[in-house]
C-alpha cells in the first residue's frame, strides 16, 4: 500500500467514523438488546428468564402470524404501483405539463397531514354510506357499492390505494430530485427525434434514474414491512379480525397492548428484520443484474 | 442559492435552540413528580392555561399547607404507550412519584413497580372513598392496594326521545325490561319511523363493547369471566358469552342495526343528527349528544335484562376506571402518599369532580355539594350509577379483551359464529399459558 | 387558429387527472381547517360542511392557553437539528461509500442500511435505558440522536445512490486541481448533489416532524414535548374535543408545509446550474 493510498484510507475511515459511532451506540446496541430479549420471556419489567427459541416457536405456531405475513406480501403490490405512478407523474412534471407548478406544490400534502386524519377520511369515504358508494350508485354500479372495509380483499385494496395515494408526492419528490441531474437537452433531443411520452419515460428517464428507482424500491419495500402501522391503525385497525393486520402492526400490539408479551414482540421484530434484509439483498442482486444489462 | 438554503436552516436552528436553552430551570427542595391524565383535566380545561386548571389550584393548596414541598405536574394521555414508558422509567428509577393509570387488569401487571398502600394510607380514606376493589390486587378482598380509585365514568344505552315517542313509546315511564322487549321496541321504531333503530359501530368504537358486553357478565358473573380468561373454565360452554354474542348478531340479522354495523365509524355524528334511535354513550360523549339533540330529547336507557337468573343486575356499566398510583422507587414515599390522599380528600374531590365532570366516588359527597342538584342529566346518570357494574375490560386480561374487540365486528355481522369464536378464544387462552 | 398554440387533447386529459388528484390532496387539509372553526356539536352535525361562521377562538386558545408555539419551537429545534446533522454526517459518509470505496466498505454500508429495518416500537425501550444512563432523558438531544441514528441508513442509501451517478471524471479533475477529500465534498459533491440533499432533508424533516413514539417516550414535560406529542394529551379514552384538536393539527402542519415549499425549489430548478458546470 502506498503512502498516498494509506492516507486516503485513513481519511475515508475518518469520514465514516461519526456515522459508525452513532450506529454502534444507537442502532447496534438496541438491536443486540432486542435480539437477546427475543430469547426471554421479558414482560417489560423485571421478568427476563432465558427461554431459548420458545418465542419463535410460539409465533410460528400461530395461524394469525402466517395470515399477517401473507398480508404483508399482498400489500407489496403497492410498491410497483407507487413507483410506476411516481415515475409517470414526475416525468409529466419534469416536462412542465400545464399546471405542473401548482400540482407540485400540492402533491406532497398527504405526507404532511397527520396519518390519523388521513386514515379517518379513508374510512369515511369508503364507508357503506360514503361518497365512493354514492358515486358508484349514481353511475348505475349499485352492485359494487359494498362494505369496502368489511372483508379482507376489498379492505386490503383500500389500504393499498391509500398507500399509493399518500406516496405519490414522496415518489415525485424523490424522482424529480433524480431527474434534475439529467440535462434537459437530452430530452429535447429525444423529443425532436419524435420519441413519444412513454418512450421518453421508459427509455430515457427510467435508465437515467435507475439508482434512484432502486432506492425507491428498497425503501418502499422496507416501509411496507415496517412503516404501515399508523395507516393500518387509523384505516382498518387491522380488522376485520386479523385480515388487514401487518407484521409491524402485530409488533406494536404485542409490545404495547399485551402486558407480558414484550419478549414475543422482540422475536417478531427480529423475524421482520430478517425478512426485510433478505428481500433487500435479493433486490440488490436483481438491480445489479439490471444495471449490467443496461451497460 | 446555497447560502440561502444554509442560512434558512441555521436560522431555524438558532431561534429554536436559544429558546430551548432559556427554558431550563433551577432546582427545588422536595419535588413530587406527577403524571396526570384525563381524571384531572377534561377537554374544556385543556383549553385553559395549566395555571387555571382546577388541579393546579388544588396542588397550590397542597403546597401552601406543606411548605418545602413542590408538585411538578405533567399532563399525559393514559395509553398503552404511556404505560410502556412508565415501565421503562420505573426500571431506570426516574419515573414519576405519582401517576394516573387504569384500574383492574391494566393495573395489576404493574404491581412490581407500585407501592402497596395498605399500611401507609389513612384509615378514613378506605371508609369514605368507594371503589377500592378495582385497585386491589387481583380483586382479592385482602390483597395489596395498588392505587387510589379516581375518575368515575359510565357507559350505557342512550336514545333519542323524540324518535321513541313518535313510535308511540315512552321509555322514561316504561322502558323495555328484557332484551326481547328491547328487540320488539326496536322493531316498532323501525316500522313506525323508518329510522335505524340501533346505531352500532362494531369495528372501531370500543365503547360499543365496553357497554354491551354487560350482557355477558349479567348471565355469567365476574368469576366466570376471569375463569374463562385464565383457562379454569372454557368460553365454549359459557352460556352468557354465547348468548350475548348471539343476541348482538340477531339484532343485526333482524335488520335492527345499521346495515354497515361491522364497518361504520360515524355513530356519534349519526346519532347527533337524529339518524339513529338508540346507540351507546359514555358520560362525556353523552354531553355532546345532549347538546346536539337538546336536553329534552336525550335519554339514558337502563340495560334491559337478558338473563332469567342474572348474577349481576345493573342499569349501566362503569365506575372508577382510572386510579392514582405511587412508584415504589419514590424517594418521597410519605409525601407522595400524603399528596394522593390530599387529592382524594373531600374539598379537593369536590373541586376536581366539578371541573372534570365525572361522578363522585366519595361516599360523603352529594350532587348538591357539587352544584348539580338541578341538572336532570347528571341526576339521571347519578341515579343510574348507584346501580352500576364494573368495567369488563378492566376485569379480564388485556389480550383476551383485545381478541374480542378484534373479532366483534365479524361476529355481529354473522361472519363468525359465537361457537366458533368461543373455540378460538379457548385456544388463545391455552396458547398463552 | 394561426398564431395560437394548439392545445392537445392529451394535455387536457392530463390536466384533468392532475386537477382531480390535487383536489384529493387538498381535501384532508380542508377537512382539518374547516372543522377547526366549529364547536363540538356543530362538528358532530356535519363534519364535511364549511363552518357556519369563522370562529377563530380554537386557534386563539391553542396559542394563548395551550401555548402550542412552545411545542412548535421544540419540534422545529428537533427536526432542524436532525436534518442538519443527518446531512452533515450523511454527505461525508456517502461520499466515502460512493467515491472512495475500500475493502470492507460495502459490508459496512450494508450493515448500516439493514439497521433501518428495525421497528422502533421495540428499540425505543433499550434506548430509554441507554439515554437514562447518559442523563439525556427529557432533553431534546436524546430525540435528536435517536433521529440521527434512525435517518442515517436511508440517508446514506439515497445519497450514495445519487453520488454514484456523479461522473468520476469531475472528481478526478478536482483532485488534479489540488482538492483533498473535503475539497471534493465541498466543491463537487455538495453542489452537484444538492437535489438529493434537498430531497433527503425534506424526508427527514417530515418523518421527524410527524413522529410520535420516540418523543413520547423520551420527553416528559409539556414544555419540552414536540407538538405531535403535546396534542395527543388532548385525546383520552372518554373524551375529546375534535375541533380543538383540528386547530392544533392545522397549526402543526404549517411549518411542515413552509419547509416543503422552501425545499422544493431545489428539486428541479436549483440543480441545472450544477449539472451544466
Amino acid at each position: 500500500m502506498t503512502d498516498r493510498k494509506r492516507k486516503e484510507l485513513f481519511i475515508s475511515l475518518l469520514g465514516l467514523a461519526p456515522v459508525i459511532l452513532v450506529f454502534l451506540a444507537f442502532r447496534a446496541y438496541p438491536l443486540g438488546d432486542v435480539i437477546y430479549k427475543s430469547l426471554t420471556n421479558w414482560d417489560g419489567l423485571f421478568r427476563q428468564d432465558f427461554i431459548g427459541l420458545k418465542n419463535y416457536a410460539r409465533i410460528f405456531n400461530k395461524s394469525y402470524f402466517w395470515l399477517t405475513l401473507g398480508n404483508c406480501f399482498i400489500m407489496f403490490i403497492n410498491v410497483p404501483i407507487q413507483v410506476l405512478v411516481g415515475l409517470v407523474v414526475s416525468t409529466l412534471l419534469y416536462e412542465k405539463t400545464p399546471g405542473w407548478r401548482f400540482f407540485r406544490s400540492l402533491y406532497y400534502l398527504p405526507q404532511i397531514v397527520s396519518a390519523v386524519i388521513i386514515g379517518y377520511l379513508f374510512a369515511i369515504f369508503f364507508s357503506y354510506g360514503g361518497p365512493v358508494n354514492a358515486a358508484l350508485k349514481s353511475v348505475g354500479l349499485q352492485r359494487f357499492a359494498i362494505q369496502w372495509l368489511g372483508n379482507r380483499w376489498t379492505a386490503i385494496g383500500v389500504v393499498i390505494l391509500a398507500l399509493v395515494w399518500i406516496n405519490i408526492g414522496w415518489q415525485g419528490v424523490l424522482m424529480l430530485g433524480g431527474m434534475s441531474a439529467i440535462s434537459p437537452s437530452v430530452l429535447e433531443a429525444a423529443k425532436i427525434d419524435g420519441a413519444n411520452f412513454f418512450q421518453r419515460t421508459f427509455y430515457i428517464m427510467l435508465p437515467m434514474i435507475g439508482r434512484v428507482i432502486e432506492y425507491s424500491f428498497i425503501y418502499s419495500v422496507a416501509w411496507t414491512f415496517t412503516g404501515l402501522f399508523p395507516f393500518i391503525y387509523s384505516i382498518t385497525n387491522g380488522g376485520p379480525g386479523y385480515d388487514t393486520t401487518t407484521l409491524d402492526f402485530l409488533v406494536y400490539e404485542k409490545a404495547f397492548r399485551e402486558d407480558s408479551a414484550l419478549g414475543e414482540a422482540c422475536a417478531l421484530a427480529v423475524i421482520l428484520l430478517a425478512i426485510v434484509c433478505l428481500l433487500t439483498l435479493a433486490q440488490r442482486k436483481i438491480s445489479a443484474r439490471a444495471n449490467d444489462w443496461s451497460e | 442559492m446555497r447560502r440561502k438554503m444554509c442560512s434558512f436552516v441555521l436560522a431555524l436552528f438558532l431561534i429554536a435552540s436559544s429558546f430551548t436553552l432559556a427554558a431550563q430551570a433551577g432546582s427545588k427542595p422536595v419535588t413530587l413528580t406527577f403524571w396526570a391524565g384525563s381524571a384531572f383535566y377534561n377537554a374544556e380545561e385543556a383549553k385553559k392555561p395549566q395555571s387555571d386548571w382546577a388541579i393546579t389550584k388544588i396542588i397550590q393548596d397542597f403546597e401552601a399547607q406543606n411548605p418545602g414541598v413542590k408538585v411538578d405536574m405533567t399532563p399525559i394521555e393514559v395509553s398503552a404507550e404511556t404505560i410502556a414508558k412508565f415501565k421503562a422509567a420505573a426500571i431506570a428509577k426516574n419515573g414519576p412519584d405519582v401517576i394516573e393509570l387504569w384500574t383492574g387488569s391494566y393495573l395489576f401487571p404493574l404491581k412490581d413497580i407500585l407501592l402497596p398502600l395498605n399500611s401507609y394510607m389513612p384509615a378514613a380514606d378506605r371508609k369514605d372513598i368507594a371503589g377500592w376493589d378495582a385497585v386491589t390486587y387481583n380483586f382479592q378482598p385482602n390483597g395489596n392496594i395498588l392505587a387510589y380509585p379516581i375518575g368515575n365514568n359510565y357507559a350505557g344505552l342512550v336514545y333519542n326521545k323524540a324518535i321513541v315517542k313518535s313510535a308511540g313509546m315512552d321509555w322514561d315511564k316504561n322502558p323495555p325490561k328484557t332484551t326481547e322487549d328491547f328487540r320488539a321496541a326496536l322493531k316498532k321504531i323501525k316500522a313506525a319511523t323508518g329510522v335505524v333503530p340501533f346505531g352500532f359501530d362494531a369495528s372501531k368504537a370500543r365503547i360499543m363493547h365496553y357497554a354491551t358486553i354487560y350482557w355477558w357478565v349479567e348471565e355469567s358473573g365476574y368469576e366466570r369471566l376471569v375463569a374463562d380468561s385464565n383457562g379454569a373454565a372454557s368460553f365454549t360452554d359459557d352460556k352468557g358469552f354465547l348468548n350475548f354474542l348471539a343476541y348482538m348478531q340477531s339484532l343485526y340479522s333482524d335488520g335492527l342495526t345499521n346495515v354497515d354495523a361491522a364497518t361504520s365509524v360515524d355513530y356519534a355524528a349519526k346519532f347527533s343528527n337524529g339518524q339513529y334511535a338508540v346507540t351507546v354513550g359514555g358520560v362525556n360523549n353523552a354531553k355532546a349528544f345532549e347538546a346536539a339533540l337538546g336536553a329534552d330529547k336525550f335519554g339514558y336507557l337502563p340495560f334491559p335484562s337478558m338473563s332469567a337468573k342474572p348474577k349481576v343486575n345493573a342499569s349501566i356499566i362503569g365506575g372508577p376506571g382510572n386510579c392514582l398510583a405511587i412508584g415504589n422507587y419514590t424517594k418521597n414515599r410519605d409525601w407522595a402518599v400524603k399528596f394522593v390522599s390530599f387529592l382524594c380528600s373531600k374539598p379537593a374531590f369536590i373541586k376536581l369532580t366539578k371541573s372534570v365532570t365525572t361522578f363522585p366516588l366519595r361516599n360523603d359527597v352529594t350532587l348538591d355539594e357539587l352544584g348539580w342538584g338541578g341538572d336532570p342529566f347528571r341526576q339521571k346518570i347519578f341515579a343510574l350509577s348507584k346501580n352500576a357494574t364494573f368495567w369488563i375490560d378492566n376485569s379480564i386480561p388485556d389480550y383476551v379483551y383485545n381478541e374480542m374487540t378484534k373479532f366483534f365486528a365479524n361476529i355481529v355481522s354473522g361472519k363468525l359464529s359465537p361457537q366458533d369464536f368461543a373455540k378460538q378464544m379457548d385456544q388463545l387462552v391455552k396458547d398463552h399459558q | 387558429m394561426k398564431g395560437l398554440k394548439r392545445i392537445r387533447p392529451s394535455a387536457v386529459a392530463i390536466f384533468l387527472v392532475f386537477a382531480v388528484l390535487a383536489a384529493t390532496f387538498v381535501f384532508p387539509f380542508y377537512y382539518m381547517f374547516a372543522n377547526a372553526f366549529k364547536s363540538t356539536p356543530e362538528y358532530y352535525k356535519n363534519d364535511f360542511k364549511l363552518p357556519e361562521r369563522l370562529d377563530w377562538s380554537n386557534f386563539a386558545t391553542m396559542i394563548s392557553q395551550f401555548r402550542i408555539q412552545v411545542n412548535l419551537l421544540n419540534s422545529l429545534f428537533i427536526s432542524a437539528s436532525s436534518v442538519l446533522l443527518t446531512a452533515l454526517l450523511g454527505i461525508v459518509a456517502s461520499c466515502v461509500f460512493a467515491k472512495r470505496p475500500f475493502r470492507g466498505s460495502e459490508a459496512i454500508y450494508l450493515v448500516i442500511v439493514f439497521s433501518m429495518f428495525m421497528p422502533n416500537q421495540v428499540t425505543i425501550i433499550p434506548l430509554y435505558f441507554l439515554y437514562s444512563k447518559l442523563g439525556l432523558i427529557n432533553t431534546p438531544y436524546a430525540v435528536i440522536i435517536c433521529y440521527l441514528a434512525a435517518s442515517m441508513p436511508s440517508t446514506i442509501m439515497l445519497l450514495t445512490a445519487y453520488f454514484k451517478g456523479i461522473p468520476d471524471e469531475i472528481c478526478e479533475a478536482a483532485v488534479l486541481d489540488g482538492c483533498g477529500f473535503m475539497g471534493i465534498v465541498r466543491n463537487v459533491i455538495y453542489p452537484m448533489g444538492k437535489p438529493a440533499i434537498a430531497v433527503n432533508a425534506t424526508f427527514v424533516f417530515l418523518r421527524t416532524w410527524n413522529d410520535f413514539l420516540t418523543p413520547l417516550v423520551l420527553l416528559t414535560k409539556k414544555e419540552s414535548q414536540t407538538v405531535v406529542v403535546a396534542l395527543s394529551a388532548l385525546v383520552s379514552r372518554y373524551q375529546s374535543d375534535p375541533p380543538y384538536q383540528m386547530a392544533g393539527l392545522t397549526i402543526a402542519t404549517v411549518p411542515a408545509i413552509v419547509m416543503y415549499l422552501f425545499f422544493q425549489r431545489y428539486l428541479v430548478e436549483g440543480v441545472n446550474a450544477g449539472s451544466i458546470k
